[in-house]
């Protein structure tokens, strides 16, 4: 066996200044708060910086002036700008929050509302969880990138400035001293960013090609058994599992480094400090009160500079998010006419001409299909597994672009309607019912502005009145996820009121193939007869019902139009629908 | 708290290393409390005038304490990692072992996800407790011992006094963890919400657009987004409050220190050098204070995962439930099978039931019937992957239960319906079936009679070509064919084919059933299968219907008894017809 294969996945990625440019156009509209932000914090790092001069005044006046009173003044001072510390970093850590929240929010609400309008095609090549961590997780690293990321950096970096102001306002020699060992410290903080991501990634490699191989394991577990592999399995699961405790004790090994060295170099700076401070008193150029706020401001110092470096990696993750969001808004959409016609009279006329399509544009799904249903008709797509008949519905309803010839709807080919527009002819009932989860009523109403005595005269004439009188709460009744709480045969009732809610001129039927309760199935056949009648239908079926009592038969055969015809016709043909009659319906039932 | 207990056995290997790590760590801690003292002498001396060195040698003291400080944090830190990381691989190689003795049934209710997750997350979540967890716990209980007892030696009223602010601070950091808690809560849940929208958005994509929902969807999400907003900045607002109030009780204790000890400077009770250690040491203090809260939360978090992995790490294993004690295994490969009655899961219908046959030692056996007849769950139980609910499958005279699974299998070559292959090399996908190591004169000879032989052209790499994940690289009938080379490599007494010819097409199909008799050799051999076209290669054919054996006989006799079979076979007929168009 060969050991465990890694692979490089990208999460992080160097800086890229469009991107980030890009980013800082979302942070426009909110200048007002983060303006407010940055006055804050500057207050809130200013007044910081004043606790090391107050406790210098202390030392060098009241206290060895034995002035009592003096001394509570300023206490009472000290203790006012304690509060005011508070106040403000409070205050610090909820707007930095509020405004992150906000660009999030606006860039993760235009993320969606992207996606709503990008080809099927861009969702049948992008899994669904990689979706959701675009909105999610992507959106989540870019606010990361705001709050921690740039507020953070902009605050470490006044701090520092601050800091060195106040050191050089108290005795330029040790602040000298303690800028001398301030190579040191990038020094080490560089060396350190360098290894510890070198280090981590290899470990996140190694971490991620464990997981892969745990995966594949569980996946194939009964091969696994079946062959008597445990051991071999256990041995590169081992392999794998020591690369990565080897690696991140590398990993370790540079951040036990890290924090014990920045203490060293900031001991070096105050055993300077105390070295020069304490010359400096003997020869009376420096005071007490200097010399200890000095050394409070030595150990300052260091913060900055430390956070500075773990902020590096916050900023590098969000660089790969961002492109990855980017990326979606700027995915092409679904292409719209310029000028839609204004939409024809509603009859509910439908004609492919000469139509052909595929996927991928290799295989052919559809070749050179021509038909035509008139308004009121009933037409049923009948076909093997793979004929096409599914893909005749998603091109009627523009769901893909179909790459040769043209469909016609109400006498307007389909790329100049306005999809919505032409969408809202059409009543579609999936052969796998999506049902969203929340109330029965929200299912079948669909956002759309439908009264509720019409919504039940759409449950009754598909009879999914029965469906609302099992259940206690009738429309409130809450669906679970994917609509679990009730039978796949409700399902299909009410996605038929949901379909025929809207009054469409044209009912499409996906028929689903799945087992139904014998009950179930008679309300569905009996809607089945009264929904078909004067309404242009086109159905895919798989009930015998269904295509006996069909206007024309269309019968698929590898994406080409094979036969067409009644029932009748069609069995005396003794064709293609003869066999498959036979197969699908061997008793002459369904 | 109790869950912790149960890392005990997984600590011991590594006491002495703890006992190192430990040891340094609480050294450097000394050291850090030590050195204000240094300080203190320094201003104290500074002060009266005697300095008895020069002010150098307090300089070097104070870097010195630090390198030995910072050699000794270094070298314990890093030991108590190690340590932790050690224990991380021990517990996750002993999850990941038992995990593949446990039956399928196991695996039958539980999502891989989730136990990918406890093999990755939750043993990450165990070595923090193991590693960063117990060193600063120890660390900064050390420190605030250390730092107690050098403050009240200063000055017992300073010390009180200056202590209550970070009193404070614990008693409203463990108020607020708790509402920060709900808090977080309250976010994940909207968290949840919003992501479902979204999900279900996603996953409905086809209905969405055909019933032109995409404003109403971005309305439905726009309000998930900010209710998730909105729970985020009321956290912020309580984790602020929480972060402003630390600031400010720290400060205070600052400002406590600067009234107090001045106060205490002016009346001569306190040298300048004291109030100067004083304000380091209670700069010292308020890091565990701040540390402690989060010390708590990686040890309720690991806890919890300690008590998940305890969970899969109590489940019964394979061998276990068999009780099995026979190792030798079966050398002829005769099966009979006698009233068995087979349910996967209690509330459903029976797979098997009643089932009586027997095949020989040597005989070619095709099973065939509708889809759910019982065929495949036949072979899942011959391979012991689950026990019968009645009666017995006796293999060579011996009840299938009494041989231990590792013997059980060692003589049975199963090919599954969806052949699973790994991201590796054909050439070790095709090993992987073989008993012990073979040579590549076997393994050629099981590539050429799975008809594998003349796809190789097809890879750069021949054999070495890796396949990718679980074989996504091969078209379905090539991974058949590598599963059907593994099941040969093997040369098991009883060779399983669960309709493992299905994406193969005929012609070839026909080829590999020939070759068959080279590997055969006198083994048994059941072909659970869906075409007619190889019933002429085998010796009976056995007919299941609802978990009944129905029919048997050979081809010929079952057609003409107008039966089951005779219907099956019309009805391919009628399909492949219809398929040819």
């Amino acid at each position: 066996m060969s050991t465990i294969q890694e692979e490089e996945e990208l999460i992080e990625k160097p800086y890229d200044w469009g991107l980030f440019k890009r980013f800082l156009g979302y942070m426009h509209p909110h200048r007002p708060v983060v303006l407010i932000l940055v006055l804050v914090m500057l207050a809130g790092i200013t007044i910081d910086l004043a606790a090391p001069f107050l406790i210098r005044m202390a030392i060098d006046g009241p206290v060895a002036a034995k002035d009592v009173d003096g001394l509570k003044r300023l206490a009472g001072f000290f203790f006012i700008l304690v509060l005011l510390s508070g106040t403000l970093k409070a205050a610090q850590h909820y707007i930095s929050n509020l405004a992150g929240q906000r660009i999030l929010f606006d860039l993760r609400i235009q993320v969606f509302a992207r996606l709503q309008h990008l080809p099927i095609s861009y969702y049948d090549k992008t899994p669904v969880g990689r979706l959701l961590t675009r909105v999610t997780g992507d959106v989540e690293n870019l606010a990361e990138l705001f709050t921690s990321g740039l507020v953070g950096m902009l605050g470490n970096l006044l701090s520092l400035v601050l800091i060195v102001i106040a050191m050089i306002i108290i005795d330029p020699t040790m602040t000298l001293l303690t800028m001398a060992v301030m190579p040191l410290a990038i020094l080490m903080t560089i060396q350190f960013r360098l290894h510890a991501r070198k280090t981590y990634r290899a470990a996140r490699r190694s971490i991620a090609a464990v997981t892969a191989y745990l995966n594949e394991c569980l996946s194939g577990i009964k091969t696994i058994q079946a062959f008597n592999r445990q051991e071999s399995c256990m041995q590169r699961f081992d392999e794998g599992a020591a690369l990565y405790r080897t690696r991140s004790i590398h990993a370790g090994y540079i951040y036990s480094f890290f924090w014990p060295g920045i203490e060293l170099i900031t001991t070096m700076a105050v055993a300077l400090v105390l070295w020069q401070g304490g010359n400096g008193i003997l020869a009376k150029t420096t005071t007490f009160g200097s010399f200890i706020a000095f050394w409070y401001l030595v150990r300052k110092f260091f913060e900055p500079i430390q956070e500075l470096a773990e902020k590096y990696n916050i900023l590098q993750a969000a660089m790969a998010s961002a492109e990855r969001i980017f990326e979606i808004l700027d995915a092409p959409t679904s292409p719209a006419p310029e000028k839609p016609d204004a939409p024809p009279e509603a009859r509910g006329a439908i004609e492919f001409q000469n139509v052909s399509f595929s996927y991928d544009g290799n295989t052919p799904v559809l070749k050179n299909v021509s038909f035509t249903v008139k308004p009121g008709e009933t037409v049923a797509l009948v076909g093997y597994t793979g004929a096409g008949k599914t893909s005749v519905l998603s091109l009627l309803l523009r769901l893909y672009e179909l790459q040769e010839g043209r469909i016609l709807v109400d006498g307007v080919d389909v790329r100049d309607w306005d999809p919505r527009t032409l969408r809202k002819r059409f009543g579609m009932v999936f052969q796998d019912v999506f049902l969203f989860s929340g109330t029965v009523e929200e299912n079948v109403r669909l956002g759309r502005t439908l009264t509720r005595e019409h919504l039940d005269s759409a449950a009754k004439l598909v009879n999914a009145d029965r469906v609302l009188n099992r259940l206690p709460e009738r429309w409130s009744h809450q669906l679970q996820e994917r609509g679990a709480s009730i039978s796949s045969g409700e399902r299909q009732l009410l996605s038929f009121a949901r379909a025929l809610a809207g009054e469409p001129s044209v009912l499409i039927l996906d028929e689903a193939t799945a087992n139904i309760d014998a009950e179930t199935e008679g309300l569905i056949q009996d809607a089945l007869e009264r929904i078909l009648v004067e309404r242009t239908s086109i159905v895919v079926a798989h009930r015998l019902s269904t295509v006996r009592k069909a206007d024309k038969i269309l019968m698929f055969h590898k994406g080409e139009l094979r036969e067409e015809g009644s029932h009748e016709e069609l069995v005396a043909q003794q064709g293609l629908y003869e066999k498959l009659h036979r197969l699908q319906f061997p008793n002459g039932k369904n | 708290m109790r869950s912790l207990l149960k890392l005990l056995p997984y600590m011991k290997p590594y006491r002495s290393r703890y006992a190192f790590g430990l040891f340094l760590v609480l050294i450097g801690v000394m050291l850090a409390v030590i050195s204000p003292l240094v300080i203190k002498a320094a201003i104290d001396g500074l002060q009266k005038g005697d300095l008895a060195r020069p002010i150098f040698h307090f300089s070097l003291a104070l870097l010195l304490i630090g390198l030995a400080r910072g050699v000794l944090m270094f070298k314990g830190r890093f030991t108590l990692i190690a340590a932790s990381r050690s224990i991380e691989y021990d517990i996750r190689s002993a999850l990941y072992r038992k995990l593949l003795s446990l039956p399928p049934s196991f695996f039958d209710r539980s999502a891989t996800g989730d136990l990918e997750s406890r093999v990755i997350n939750d043993v990450e979540g165990i070595r923090m407790v193991c590693g960063i967890a117990i060193m600063l716990s120890l660390s900064s209980g050390l420190m605030t011992v250390l730092s107690l007892v050098a403050m009240f030696s200063i000055d017992a009223t300073l010390a009180s006094l200056s202590i209550v602010p970070l009193g404070l601070i614990s008693l409203f950091t463990s108020l607020l963890t708790k509402r920060i808690y709900q808090e977080s809560e309250i976010v994940q849940k909207r968290l949840a919400e919003m992501t479902t929208v979204a999900q279900e958005n996603f996953t409905g994509v086809r209905v969405v657009r055909a019933f032109v929902q995409e404003e109403t969807e971005v309305d439905k999400f726009r309000a998930a987004a900010r209710a998730y907003v909105n729970a985020n900045l009321k956290l912020s607002l309580t984790r602020g409050a929480t972060w402003g109030m630390m600031t400010l009780l720290i400060e205070a204790g600052v400002g406590v220190v600067l009234l107090v000890g001045g106060l205490g400077i002016l009346n001569g009770r306190l040298t300048l050098g004291e109030f100067t250690a004083f304000t380091a040491y209670q700069f010292m203090l308020s890091w565990p204070v701040i540390a402690m809260g989060w010390v708590i939360t990686l040890i309720q978090r690991g806890a919890a995962c300690i008590d998940r992995i305890s969970l899969i790490l109590e489940e019964p294993e394979e061998e276990v439930l068999g009780s099995a004690s026979r190792n030798t295994p079966p050398k002829k490969g005769e099966i009979v099978i006698k009233n068995l009655t087979f349910r996967y899961t209690k509330d459903r219908l029976p797979a098997l039931k009643d089932l009586s046959l027997t095949i020989r030692a040597g005989e070619r056996v095709a099973i065939v019937g509708r889809t759910g007849a019982g065929k495949s769950t036949l072979l899942q139980l011959l391979l012991g992957h689950y026990r019968p609910d009645n009666g017995t499958i006796f293999l060579d005279d011996h009840d299938v239960n009494d041989y231990t699974r590792r013997a059980l299998r060692e003589e049975i070559g199963i090919v599954p319906q969806d052949a699973f292959l790994f991201s590796d090399s054909l050439a070790a996908n095709i090993k992987f079936g073989a008993k012990s190591e073979v040579s590549s004169d076997a393994l050629d000879r099981a590539v050429e009679s799975s008809r594998l032989a003349a796809d190789l052209t097809q890879f750069p790499q021949g054999l070495e070509q890796i396949v990718g994940e679980r074989g996504i690289t091969l078209s379905g009938g090539q991974k058949q064919r590598t599963a059907i080379a593994r099941a040969f490599i093997r040369e098991p007494r009883i060779l399983l084919l669960d309709d493992a010819l299905a994406s193969v097409d005929v012609h070839t199909e026909n080829e590999i059933l020939e070759r068959l008799d080279e590997h055969l050799n006198g083994r048994s051999c059941l072909i659970v299968t869906h075409r007619f076209s190889i019933v002429s290669k085998v010796d009976r054919i056995l007919v299941l219907d609802e978990g009944k054996l129905v029919e048997e006989g050979r081809h010929d006799d079952l057609v003409n008894a107008g039966g089951l079979y005779a219907q099956l076979v019309k009805r391919q007929q009628l399909e492949e017809s219809l398929k040819l168009g």
